[in-house]
């Protein structure tokens, strides 16, 4: 019944999310500068819940962490149906392939506590 | 509508301030609880007889796909397992073209876009147990070629839906501040009998944008719209939500104190 | 050495209540203290679920200790304590220690066993030549009453704490109350028992959230006696399992690709660039 309303509008809700979240042409009739400010708050937001998430890869990165998640968020906008906790740990797979977290150690845990 | 008072976010960090605070009700995120794995603190207000209510923040209503069944579900079994009057989510799409935004994002103001959300609306509430409240979202940008404006699109939702209303005046504040949203003909335009309960929330101002954080301390401006909602209706309920940055018991004692001294 | 006493105040003059921790305790109980006194002062919470964060409130002066948990927060209970065990901070107020004469160095209790050992062998040697037939039995005899001796006197060199260390320690659990949170914890940690009663109860604690700090401890017994030394609260074996830090402690994600719960809420994030 309200088919081709729903697909015009996915065609307009999909192009602006691509644009703010990826790396898609900004679509026309928006205020680019405000385009701007919110793919700032939306990176700003899924970076600060995947820290919190996983306080150990802020700790190590640093601060490395903010502009390598930054580069990691614009090539990889977060697929409708998964999680922050898998977000978090695509990034910290992303980060290790990069050579810039070392590769988790499996028998850590004698190390532990050391 | 039953007479809520004045609550605040139930929050895991805060819970034990939340119980010492000794408000009249709470609101609770839906995706982070499961019914049949309450909280304790969940439980312990819910012994006390205090309403807790299940606020959901991803069923996308906005969006152009179909509302998804299973949370429709885990909404409709929280508000069972709580007892709660009624369930809210907002007036947003939160996923699209397979991606998500990680957040509330604002929908055109079309009729295209109307129809879809009645649509979405009408699906959801045939599988909640319970009425249905949707809240006003705070925009960074504006849809262009908008066919209605913000409080006449609400009044056609509860028109066509006949669920209640959510209004939050940091939105609709961040709304007037960032968009040039006209707060007293919002107000004038919303059916205010059909209102659930309020919410009020702090930001920041950043770069000439209000961004609506939930980390900071209330703006006196937002109390004021708060106030200018009161000189309309005696809202059932107004309650603070606060997301981060946590401040001291008494702080939020103190902003709890000053939205009642507006409702008095 | 000596160290004044203040028995109302239950806290040395000389030593910061967490210095007291870490003889009592070890590194993890100088991090208890930081925890604890933050809670005291309204800087940090303790959720029911173990999960601590910060309370946003004006900047004050904080040990070092202290900033590294306002740091390392929103955290469990449990990782929080592993953490600041491990911490950069713990390890200099051990070293603090160590140079002010409180605590032994890992090095001279290693070298004083070695001492020890020289001295069995030695024995040992004695009594061979001895079998061999040519030495009098009172030389055996009279070295015999040398190792022990030497034993006695080489003794306490191979406990952690030095006498001073020791003392002061004997003197925070004289001055110790209940109704005093730091101290208290200081001497017996969160786990510990007085009376019939946890610390963690005493100080209202939910169970759930001292469950996190027992995750990370073979068992509850650093009982705050001397002998604990510098090791015992600092989660030392493989006890310590896997800090769960990539968990948040709170229970989000219901399965959902909720998009402000988690951690997020349904705030704007700010506009920090």
């Amino acid at each position: 019944m309200t088919q081709p309303q729903r697909e015009r509008l996915a065609a307009q809700q999909g192009e602006l999310l691509r644009a703010l979240l990826g790396d898609g042409e900004p679509p026309s009739g928006f205020d680019q500068e405000r385009l701007r400010v919110e793919a700032r708050a939306l990176l700003n937001k899924r970076r600060g819940i995947v820290a919190a998430l996983r306080p150990d890869l802020a700790d190590v990165l640093g601060d490395r962490f903010r502009p390598l998640f930054d580069s990691y968020a614009r090539a990889h906008p977060r697929q409708a149906g998964t999680r922050f906790r898998e977000d978090a740990a695509a990034f910290a797979d992303w980060a290790v392939a990069r050579g810039e977290l070392p590769a988790p150690r499996k028998q850590r845990w004698w190390r532990r506590g050391t | 509508m039953a007479a809520l008072g004045v609550g605040i976010g139930w929050r895991p960090e805060i819970d034990l301030t939340v119980e010492r605070l000794d408000v009249d009700f709470v609101e609770v995120v839906a995706e982070n609880l499961h019914a049949d794995r309450l909280p304790e603190s969940v439980r312990v207000l819910r012994e006390r007889g205090v309403p807790v209510l299940p606020h959901a923040v991803s069923l996308s209503l906005g969006g152009a796909d179909p509302v998804d069944a299973h949370r429709v579900a885990h909404l409709g079994a929280l508000a069972q397992a709580l007892d709660a009057p009624f369930v809210s989510d907002h007036v947003c799409f939160v996923r699209a073209g397979g991606l998500d935004s990680g957040h509330l994002m604002p929908v055109p103001r079309t009729r295209d876009a109307l129809d879809v959300l009645v649509a979405n609306v009408k699906a959801a509430q045939a599988d909640l147990p319970v009425p249905l409240a949707l809240e006003n979202v705070a925009a960074l940008l504006e849809w262009p070629d908008a066919e209605l404006s913000e409080g006449r699109f609400l009044a056609e939702l509860v028109e066509r839906t006949d669920c209640l209303l959510l209004v939050d005046v940091a939105n609709l504040y961040a709304n007037a501040r960032n968009l040039g949203t006209d707060v007293g003909r919002f107000l004038d335009e919303i059916p205010l009998e059909r209102l659930a309960y309020v919410h009020v929330a702090g930001g920041q101002e950043h770069k000439g944008v209000y961004h609506d954080t939930h980390a900071h301390a209330v703006l006196p401006e937002v109390l004021d719209v708060l106030r200018q909602l009161r000189e309309r209706v005696d809202p059932p309920g107004v309650l603070l939500e606060r997301d981060d940055d946590y401040p001291s018991d008494a702080e939020l004692a103190g902003e709890l104190a000053a939205i009642r001294a507006v409702l008095a | 050495m000596t160290t004044s006493w203040t028995s109302t105040s239950g806290v040395s003059a000389e030593l910061w209540p967490e210095e007291l921790g870490l003889l009592a305790g070890g590194p993890g109980r100088a991090t208890e203290v930081a925890i604890v006194s933050l809670v005291e002062a309204g800087a940090l919470r303790i959720a029911r679920n173990g999960l601590a964060s910060a309370v946003q409130g004006p900047q004050r002066q904080w040990t070092p200790l202290q900033a590294f948990v306002l740091r390392s927060v929103p955290r469990p209970l449990g990782d929080l304590v592993t953490a600041g065990a491990r911490s950069v901070e713990a390890q200099s107020l051990r070293q603090q220690l160590i140079s002010r004469g409180y605590v032994r160095s890992a090095g001279s209790i290693r070298g004083m066993r070695w001492v020890r050992r020289l001295f069995f062998l030695s024995w040992v040697g004695t009594v061979l030549w001895s079998a061999l037939g040519d030495l009098p039995v009172g030389t055996v005899a009279s070295a015999f009453v040398g190792l022990i001796v030497a034993m006695a006197i080489t003794s306490p060199s191979v406990r952690p704490l030095t006498r001073a260390g020791r003392s002061t320690v004997r003197r925070l659990g004289a001055g110790v109350v209940t109704s005093q949170a730091v101290p208290l914890v200081a001497y017996y940690g969160l786990l510990g028992k007085v009376g019939k009663q946890y610390v963690w109860q005493i100080l209202g604690i939910d169970p759930v959230a001292s469950a996190t700090l027992r995750r990370r401890r073979k068992s509850d017994g650093s009982s705050g006696s001397a002998s604990c030394g510098s090791g015992c609260g600092s989660c030392s074996s493989s006890s310590c399992g896997s800090s769960s830090s990539s968990d948040s402690g709170s229970s989000s994600d219901s399965g959902s690709s909720s998009s402000c719960g988690g951690g997020g809420g349904c705030g704007g994030g700010g506009g920090g660039d």
